[in-house]
């Protein structure tokens, strides 16, 4: 029965609800978050150094240890915490309130284009909770160097094995910039993993920008020497560079930015639409 | 050659902007931009030549111009009224102001790094260009306002602040992409250009949202073409280098 319902604690919930739905809110958080980001753009130049191990020991211990002890160069990252925070709420609200106006019993023809915007919200909501778990739940292992054709390393958790040898490499071609001339592109390294038995599982081609994926883990090439295919590289050694992480919260911000573009297509077809429509008025 | 290429093209611009005031010369004022934006292409193709399959560095002043252009002589097509000499002549003048900082605080020595040879960082420069065009005209739109009935020019406000908004927020997306191929994160936190470029989005995101309210016309266009200034501050600044003077033209 809704009279059984307490009154005032109905008002209140409606009220927070459509105080978060609010476009004015909306507004307001995205100043705010600029200007916030704005004054980030100085003190990040002072204190590089600070926000690199962000990526490696995770958000929480980032946040309790670097970002606590040079507060006055971090606060603008808390500040951002917060306005995203916020922004998250706001999205979610303020696409939900509307998107039942579209989608309930008034639906109007055209409703599908009009639901464009919305996605982008609701998008950016699962964009912020990837990153979330991104940063707080991602696993960093210490960086690795192999050397090809050389001895192997041991993957945690008793995965296996992974050693690299080298294929055919990608060369920068011609003097088109001197500096480069004889550059590796792609020094053409394979990863072969095994198992802790020792069988053979797999070998994938490893590249800037090209990471291999392994039991949950992905490989990032970070570094490789040497650089030139004239040189013989540090101390005549040729060393890989690899850093490992397991990100679980990966395809939560990729599927994020997917239903974003889905999103930005929808708009831009409204709009196409609806200008379309002024042009034939006018 | 790529030196003389830049400083050509911002001297038409620089032309196209003086001869643009008067209006008998307005037709020979956009021949020129025309012309001017032909040769800034051309300047463009060669960075690209030389840095190819890598993404030539720190082009956000000295790229902007020819699409700036581009989009001003198609937004201001007509000859018909006064706003639309005026819009082109400060398509103009903008154009010519980023090439002379160009010039005048260069930083195109700097040579591309390896991670950059993706398909998602080109998408993320090229994307980057267009959206500050984009956001540029739509600026130029809203200080029209200023002078001329607001109706008609609302909507084109609009509409130029959505084509900037979707490329921005492209090239915030590739960028995303690439950075989680190449280092394995979504942002990488110790480079100050990207935190620049948020800023950038969330202050175009709550714009946006205001447009989207319908209230408040006048901050909403005060905002719009305060927009210059920011998109100068925070994401030509980054791009410019320490005064070289006198500057090196060719």
């Amino acid at each position: 029965m809704a009279t059984s319902r307490p009154n005032w604690l109905w008002r209140l919930i409606r009220s927070i609800w459509l105080f978060f739905g609010s476009l004015d809110l909306a507004v307001y958080i995205c100043l705010f978050l600029a200007v916030d980001t704005a004054l980030a753009y100085p003190l990040i130049q002072k204190s590089l150094t600070t926000f690199i191990p962000l990526g490696e020991v995770g958000l929480w211990t980032w946040l309790t240890s670097y970002g606590r002890l040079t507060f006055s160069h971090t606060f603008w990252f808390y500040g951002l915490l917060v306005g995203v925070t916020f922004l998250g709420v706001n999205s979610f609200v303020c696409s939900t309130i509307r998107v039942w106006a579209i989608l309930g019993p008034r639906r109007k023809k055209g409703w599908l284009l009009k639901l464009g915007p919305h996605f982008t919200h609701y998008a950016v909501v699962v964009m912020l909770l990837g990153y979330l778990g991104s940063y707080t739940l991602a696993e960093a292992l210490p960086g690795r160097a192999l050397v090809p054709d050389g001895p192997p390393f041991k993957l945690p958790k008793n995965l296996g094995f992974v050693s690299a040898r080298l294929e055919k490499p990608k060369i920068y071609a011609g003097q088109r910039l001197e500096f480069f001339d004889q550059w590796y592109l792609d020094p053409g390294i394979v990863l072969s993993f095994k198992k802790p038995s020792g069988d053979q599982t797999f070998e994938a081609r490893i590249a800037y920008n090209q990471p291999v994926r392994y039991a949950g883990y992905n490989f990032y090439l970070a570094d490789f020497y040497p650089k030139n295919a004239t040189s013989a590289g540090m101390g005549g050694y040729k060393t890989i560079k690899l850093t490992i992480r397991r990100d679980p919260a990966a395809n939560i911000y990729i599927a994020g930015i997917i239903i974003f573009a889905v999103g930005v297509a929808l708009y831009l077809a409204d709009l196409a639409q609806t200008f379309r429509k002024r042009g034939q008025k006018a | 050659m790529e030196k003389v290429l830049q400083s050509s093209s911002t001297g038409l611009y620089l032309l196209a902007f003086i001869l643009a005031w008067p209006r008998k010369f307005l037709k020979l004022a956009r021949g020129l931009a025309g012309l001017g934006t032909l040769v800034g292409l051309g300047y463009l193709f060669l960075r690209y030549y030389r840095a190819w399959p890598m993404t030539p560095m720190f082009m956000g002043s000295v790229a902007v111009p020819p699409f700036l252009a581009i989009f001003g002589l198609w937004a201001f097509r007509s000859n018909a009224t006064e706003n639309q000499r005026l819009g082109l002549t400060l398509v103009f003048g903008l154009a010519a102001t980023l090439g002379l900082l160009s010039s005048f605080f260069p930083k195109d020595f700097y040579l591309p790094f390896l991670k950059t040879a993706s398909l998602f960082s080109q998408a993320h420069l090229a994307f980057n260009f267009l959206g500050k065009a984009g956001l540029f005209l739509a600026g130029i739109w809203a200080f029209l306002s200023f002078r001329a009935s607001l109706k008609p020019i609302s909507s084109q406000i609009h509409l130029w602040l959505a084509i900037g908004y979707v490329f921005w927020t492209l090239s915030m997306l590739t960028g995303e992409v690439w950075s989680y191929l190449g280092w394995g994160l979504p942002v990488v936190w110790d480079e100050p250009v990207i935190v620049c470029f948020m800023a950038t989005w969330f202050y175009y995101t709550a714009l946006l949202h205001l447009f989207v309210t319908n209230r408040r016309p006048k901050t909403r266009r005060v905002l719009t073409v305060a927009g210059i200034v920011w998109l100068i501050l925070f994401n030509v600044h980054p791009d410019l280098g320490p005064l070289r003077w006198p500057p090196t033209l060719w």
